[in-house]
């Protein structure tokens, strides 16, 4: 007689088995059949083959539905065909690892950057980043909120040594196709693109994503704002915040600065002054 | 090691099941309903501990204003391997945050190898099995310092070597491992359907004793089996095995599940105020027997999802966040 433990994991090889578990059983050896059949057990109206491929069913249905609902820009961008074959070999090849099926897809961008669709298409994996931010920031643990009143408090010559510490929702990404602009033909209901647009040579597109209260948020920024934003990251000071801006954008004058960090405060970038 | 048993069960009325699509309307409004049943691992924080964000503004609203339980859907009572100790050690951070009437799970597997199949995978009805649950039991009861309830799954396969019915193993579980039942009355009638038995004699077998909670909630029939999908309002079957069900154990909690093509949340608290209405008709000698509705449903006010709110400025994009529910899913692999 099979253990628990035997039929667990025949239980699971079938229902896992990348195309039914009919596929599965055709390819099996005679032992594992038998086993198969001394295991689950059907009748005339549902064979046990068919009772197993229920389960075989959810399983793939629901990690896919979950990454359809997580990455709904890249899967218009990719059409539903080319993004279904994606969904698929990211199931079978990345198990889920947590008890928790929201972060089934933590590991997406990191495999669509070796995956074949990458190498191309271009441009993909940094908006599956985008994507992945935006699900990460829903529910990062709450922290406190610096705002216009705390930056207030603390005198103006005083700024410049300030670091204004970014709020663990926030991040600051780099893509190669604009994430607002397909976000916003995704929103729009736009037919997916086909064929997808080659990405443009030397193309650049930052965008901060972030939460405020509990809602989460994404816009595009230009260079000189993301350079000083990742300097924040990093825990520099105001002054060096200003500096990469300045470097990126020679240009800027410093009211814009000041401008963008009134914005920053307002839409809660910070959790902390430190000097 | 949990305090000895009551010989009266909580009441906590009847509730629904608080999913993603009225979190705007319970931050907004809080909820009418007795109380609120959410999925545990929705309110997993990222790395363990509590979440921030939405998730955890909506359940400290609504547990400001009632009673709350953890149902969970990954503990894997019934896997080979014990909980894992982290999940035990989220769980209980969650628990001390939110203070859940009680808190529940499945009677099933889930998880092998450390690979979760967010699936509620059915058990041989066997000793073996048996023993399996009560030694996790006991460790998770420990962990937690309080008694779990335990939910009966619906299934689609029997499983070879059974050697008892299903609510013999269920009740069996229950009385070894000192919990409690959570019993899904949708679970029965579905099971009674693919497996071939009366569900009276599967509420004949049960302890009432150890049954706190009745779930109610919506199945589709294809055919050659019923799946329990949690769509649409309950139907009349599962209405009449819960009035049967009250009728043997008395007055039970009851939460309505509807976790797919979610209505209004009118829609819901009606089928809510079905469950108070027919507990009533049968509890309450005085009152008059349970009288349907008519056919029409409430008038459903303009839903406020997050993909309807009103359009930010251009550069500012709200993101609709997705869906945290398990729905059962129910599309065929093409």
């Amino acid at each position: 007689m099979s253990t628990l433990a035997d039929e667990h994991a025949l239980f699971w090889r079938a229902i896992t088995w990348p195309t039914g578990v009919e596929d599965f059983l055709a390819q099996a050896d005679e032992a594992t059949r038998q086993a198969f059949a001394a295991t689950f057990v059907g009748n005339d109206a549902m064979k046990a083959v068919a009772r197993v491929n229920i389960y075989a069913e959810s399983y793939f249905w629901r990690l896919s539905d979950v990454l359809g609902e997580q990455y709904r820009v890249l899967g218009w961008l990719l059409g539903s065909t080319r993004f279904h074959n994606f969904v698929t070999d990211f199931v079978l090849h990345r198990p889920s690892l947590s008890p928790d099926v929201r972060r089934f897809g933590a590991g997406l961008p990191d495999y669509l950057a070796e995956h074949p669709l990458q190498a191309q298409l271009g441009g993909l994996a940094e908006l599956a980043r985008v994507e992945r931010a935006i699900v990460r920031a829903i529910d990062v643990p709450d922290q406190p909120r610096v705002g216009r009143a705390e930056l207030s408090a603390v005198e103006v010559a005083r700024w410049p040594s300030l670091r204004f510490v970014l709020a663990d929702h926030v991040r600051v990404l780099c893509t190669t196709r604009s994430y607002p602009r397909a976000w916003a033909a995704w929103k729009a209901g736009k037919a997916s693109p086909d064929p997808v647009p080659p990405v443009e040579p030397q193309a650049r597109h930052w965008v901060v994503v972030w939460r405020n209260g509990v809602e989460v948020f994404h816009r595009g920024i230009v260079p000189a704002q993301a350079a000083a934003l990742r300097i924040a990251g990093q825990g520099g000071r105001f002054e060096a915040l200003c500096e990469a801006a300045l470097v990126d954008d020679p240009s800027l004058e410093p009211t814009q600065i000041v401008q963008w960090l009134g914005r920053w405060l307002d839409d809660g970038l910070f959790c902390a002054l430190d000097e | 090691m949990p305090p000895p048993l009551s010989p009266s069960r909580p009441q906590l009325g009847h509730g629904v099941g608080l999913r993603l699509t009225h979190y705007d309307r319970a931050l907004a409004q809080g909820v009418d309903v007795d109380w609120i049943e959410v999925v545990t691992e929705n309110f997993f924080g990222p790395q363990g501990g509590i979440p921030g964000g939405r998730p955890r503004a909506v359940l400290e609203r609504v547990r400001a204003d009632v009673p709350v339980v953890l149902h969970g859907v990954s503990m894997g009572i019934g896997a080979t391997e014990p909980p894992p100790a982290a999940y035990l050690q989220t769980l209980r951070a969650v628990i001390e945050w939110i203070e859940p009437a009680w808190v529940s799970d499945h009677l099933c597997w889930g998880s092998t190898g450390g690979h979760y199949a967010h699936d509620l995978l059915p058990l041989p009805y066997r000793e073996d099995a048996i023993a399996t649950v009560v030694e996790h039991v006991a460790r998770v009861q420990d962990v937690l310092g309080r008694r779990i309830l335990l939910e009966n799954v619906s299934s689609y396969v029997a499983l070879g070597g059974s050697t008892m019915p299903e609510w013999e193993f269920l009740t069996e579980v229950a009385r070894r491992a000192d919990c409690l039942v959570l019993l899904d009355i949708n679970n029965i009638i579905v099971n009674a359907h693919n497996h071939g038995f009366d569900p009276l004699d599967y509420l004949d077998g049960v302890d009432g004793q150890r049954v706190w909670q009745f779930h109610l909630a919506g199945h589709a029939d294809r055919g050659a089996y019923k799946f329990d999908n949690h769509v649409g309002p309950v139907p009349d079957e599962v209405w009449s095995l819960y009035e049967a069900a009250l009728r043997r154990f008395g007055a039970v909690s009851s939460l309505v599940e509807w976790d797919q093509e979610v209505p209004t949340w009118e829609v819901l608290r009606a089928q809510q105020q079905q469950a108070v209405a027919r507990a009533r008709a049968v509890l309450d000698a005085d009152a008059p027997p349970y009288e349907p509705p008519p056919e029409s449903t409430p008038d459903e006010p303009p839903a406020s999802t997050p993909d309807e709110r009103p359009e930010p400025p251009p550069d500012e994009r709200p993101e609709p966040p997705p869906d945290e529910s398990l729905g059962a899913a129910g599309r065929g692999r093409p």
